[in-house]
């Protein structure tokens, strides 16, 4: 409970020079605030969970805790990867949930200041946006920052 | 400092309703017994220790409330006023206000309605009897002369940590008789720099003239901690006892012994003293020594615990890979120990069901009373232990069903008298272990259920056709069905119909069952079956393509591989065995489940027989892996709640395994047609 405090309220203070974890699926680059990450685990097995969304891939034991499994690219609707020993997970918190995000790779830790971040593009209604909490602008680099509350909720809609 | 004070306000509320079910268990005995003496003693302890603390946390409306109480009780233990059931009842009442004025302290609810009746009626009680009292209490001076302490107070560092202030004691001191020589000590004030405003420095030594003893004296000191000295010595003069007893709080506990029988200190430290624990009545869950820890650590640790056995079954696993001739002694042991341990750790989950006995004894008092029923409560095996998760849940559950067995079961004085029983009724409760289950049977000897009138009941509000045909026990079951009532005047007290079906649902989310028997004429019996505990499951272990499922033993039934030509195919693609002249419907569990590689022929696979309510169907599996004791891990937490699941245990290499939920299974079958016709093709099968 405190520590979802703090992160809150670590979040706010460094406002200028937010830090990101970025990873990549399918080249395009996409970044998680940093303080959200728990840790980065290589593939381990995974238990299916019967009568799921595709994305959700199970279950894993992370040290006696049991964790889901959400695989990003099947959750943006991307061609499916094969799993192989390159294969990441990132352990993320989001509330007082524990979940696993399979991505491709992880690539580094960014310092974004807020003037680099814009808002998600509005594209209309046709375009689900919902799950970008806005873009970073890196020298070239455009990354995409994840609103995971949208991202991993697993209420059955 | 803020979050401090919340902090103790939870402890203080969390003991608060110890000390309640102490008082009333105590209360409820008053009147039976001879040991009276004792029983107030316990009482006025336990209003005490409320009192002091609320009065220390600034919890004012509690504070006043038990000052009145504990008057009274004072009054009754000096034998000013004798026990009468209106005197009970007054005291039981005020159970109920205190109880009603700490809930509105915890939730910020009203205060109780009977506030102000109940608190007129205690202060009318100790006024009228202060002009006797005052003589009494002349006549007390005369009968123990005064004597002179001398007494040394020297509150530990950390007093204010544990929510105390030594003005309070000084006070109560005051009260006791005449506070004289004042001094105070201030030798071990540190320079300002090191001092700590949070720390105490200071001590007392003063001199008390009273007409109490000493032993009285220190029980104003009952609640200070460990570290504090405390020194009581009678100057010679007035007392015939020249001997110097001194005095550390632990002496303090001692001399008072009793205290443990339901209070466990406030700062949580452990109490363990064999002389007070004989002195002790045994009294159920209120008289056991504990320690108080934060339930959610407590899991912590027992899921460590499990990870632990886990752990041991993987090394396990790994020393026969690698040499699977020669057995470790050292891995045999250290896996008995850790084995030992775990069930150690379960078991401090435990509590005595005792509580909860109480409870109904308090309710079928109050009931047979409002009702004029002659009632009485008979109760066995309350030191039955159970999951504290599970008392908690069950705890209303129960109280419910017996206010039904006095309002509905139990028959008046004139009728019974007229069936030719005895004026008085019975209702018994009894718990008792079997079988890895805990059973709660209540039984009365009143007019039991007429199936007559449920039965139409059940028709009236449409949960039957007129013309089902129900054997007896089916119809008793449908006392659990919502919507049915069979009192045939809805009082107050009962009779609502929302009663049983809340009791099913409740002891089912529980992994339990209840079962209802009756005889018309001589009485009801319902027999609840609860797990132990909640934590630990007896699974089987399925494969099923690659994968491994845990079903619950308990529900399994049996387990066999169909002869070629058993298993028969229904109009609808439902496939059916026969088990002994039974029929029962295939579950094909890789498609429930979306398991693909695993097996789809019934006769290259295994059917497991799973019992649900009398609803028996069959597993297709690959095949059974053996039994397991799984640790549940519920995939709420991370997760959601899934259909067909009932959460999810780690295996001994590690992987985790889904746990089957029987009963959700069943509603899973994507081609199943409703029940009723599903049991009518099965008759046309057969």
């Amino acid at each position: 409970m405190t520590a979802v405090d703090d992160i809150a309220q670590l979040t706010e203070l460094s406002t200028d020079g937010n830090q990101f974890l970025t990873f990549t699926l399918q080249e395009e680059e996409f970044g998680i605030e940093i303080l959200r990450v728990q840790e980065i685990k290589g593939l381990a097995r995974i238990t299916p969970i019967p009568n799921m969304p595709n994305y959700i891939r199970g279950v894993m034991n992370l040290r006696g805790t049991v964790v889901p499994i959400v695989d990003l690219r099947a959750r943006f609707s991307m061609p499916e990867a094969s799993y192989n020993q390159f294969t990441v997970i990132i352990v993320v918190t989001i509330g007082e949930k524990v979940t696993g995000l399979v991505v491709d790779a992880v690539s580094d830790v960014l310092n974004v200041s807020d003037e680099n971040i814009e808002p998600p593009p509005d594209m209309g209604s046709g375009s689900d946006t919902a799950f970008m909490a806005g873009i970073a602008k890196s020298g070239e680099r455009l990354i995409t920052l994840l609103n995971m509350e949208e991202l991993v909720s697993f209420d059955p809609s | 400092m803020n979050n401090d004070m919340q902090e103790f306000v939870e402890v203080f509320l969390e003991e608060a309703s110890e000390h309640l079910e102490c008082m009333e268990g105590a209360l409820l005995e008053l009147e039976t017994t001879s040991d009276q003496p004792e029983l107030l003693n316990t009482v006025f302890r336990a209003v005490h220790s409320i009192k002091g603390t609320s009065a220390t946390l600034g919890v004012r409306s509690v504070a006043e409330f038990t000052h009145e109480f504990e008057s009274l009780l004072d009054r009754m233990r000096d034998g000013q006023l004798h026990v009468t059931p209106e005197l009970t009842e007054l005291l039981l009442e005020s159970v109920d206000v205190l109880t009603g004025l700490l809930d509105a302290t915890a939730s910020g609810s009203p205060e109780p309605v009977a506030l102000d009746k109940v608190l007129a009626q205690l202060r009318t009680l100790n006024k009228a009897d202060s002009d006797l009292s005052a003589q009494d209490n002349r006549s007390d001076i005369n009968d123990s002369p005064q004597s002179t302490f001398r007494i040394t107070f020297r509150p530990s560092r950390d007093f204010f940590h544990f929510g105390l202030s030594p003005l309070l004691y000084l006070r109560d001191l005051a009260e006791l008789g005449t506070v004289e020589d004042v001094c105070l000590d201030s030798s071990a004030l540190p320079p300002i720099e090191q001092m700590s405003p949070e720390s105490c420095y200071l001590a007392w030594a003063l001199r008390l003239t009273t007409h109490r003893t000493k032993e009285q004296i220190l029980e104003s000191f009952l609640f200070v901690d460990d570290a504090t000295f405390i020194e009581i010595v009678p100057e010679p003069k007035d007392s015939d006892q020249p001997d110097v007893v001194e005095d550390s709080h632990s002496n303090a506990v001692k001399e008072s012994g009793k205290l443990l029988a339901c209070n466990a200190s406030a700062n949580g430290s452990v109490v363990s003293d064999d002389s007070s624990r004989a002195k002790a009545t045994p009294r159920g869950a209120g008289n056991r020594e504990s320690v108080r820890v934060n339930g959610e650590r407590l899991d912590d640790m027992i899921n460590q615990i499990g990870e632990l056995v886990i752990g041991i079954s993987m090394v396990e696993a790994e020393w026969q890979s690698l040499s699977p001739d020669v057995e470790s002694s050292a891995i045999v042991q250290l896996s008995k120990i850790v084995r030992d341990l775990q069930e150690q750790s379960l078991s401090m989950r435990m509590v005595p069901i005792a509580a909860t006995f109480q409870k109904m004894n308090r309710s079928v008092r109050d009931l047979s009373g409002r009702l004029s029923k002659q009632v009485r409560f008979e109760v066995s095996g309350e030191e039955t232990e159970l999951d504290k998760t599970v008392v908690d849940q069950i705890g209303d559950p129960l109280v419910h069903m017996i206010r039904n067995s006095v309002d509905h079961g139990i028959e008046s004085p004139e009728e019974r008298i007229a069936a030719g029983k005895a004026a008085e009724g019975c209702v018994s409760v009894r718990a008792y272990h079997q079988g890895g289950n805990i059973y709660i049977e209540m039984q009365d000897d009143g007019k039991g259920l007429n199936p007559d009138s449920i039965r139409r009941k059940a028709v009236d509000r449409g949960l039957i056709s007129a013309d089902a045909k129900l054997t007896e026990q089916e119809i008793y079951d449908l006392v659990f069905e919502a919507g049915l009532s069979t009192a045939q005047q809805v009082s107050d007290v009962s009779g609502r119909g929302v009663g049983m079906d809340v009791v099913r649902r409740n002891v089912e989310d529980l992994k339990g069952s209840v079962s209802i028997a009756s005889t018309p004429g001589q009485g009801t019996t319902v027999t609840v079956r609860l797990p132990l505990t909640l934590a630990i499951l007896d699974g089987l272990l399925l494969s099923l393509g690659s994968e491994v499922y845990v079903a619950p033993l308990l529900s399994v039934v049996e387990s066999f591989r169909p002869q070629p030509g058993e298993v028969k195919r229904l109009a609808n693609d439902m496939e059916v065995v026969q088990v002994r002249g039974e029929v029962v419907p295939v579950l094909p569990l890789h498609s429930v489940l979306n398991v693909e590689g695993a097996v789809t022929d019934p006769y290259e696979g295994l059917l497991v027989i799973v019992e649900d309510h009398d609803t028996k169907f069959a597993l297709l599996v690959d095949d059974l892996l053996g039994q397991q004791q799984a640790v549940i891990k519920n995939l709420e937490s991370n997760f959601r709640k899934v259909p067909g699941i009932a959460g999810a245990t780690i295996l001994g290499d590690g992987r985790v395994a889904l746990i089957l939920d029987v009963v959700g299974l069943r509603h899973l079958v994507p081609s199943q047609a409703s029940r009723t016709t599903l049991t009518g093709e099965l008759h046309d099968c057969s």
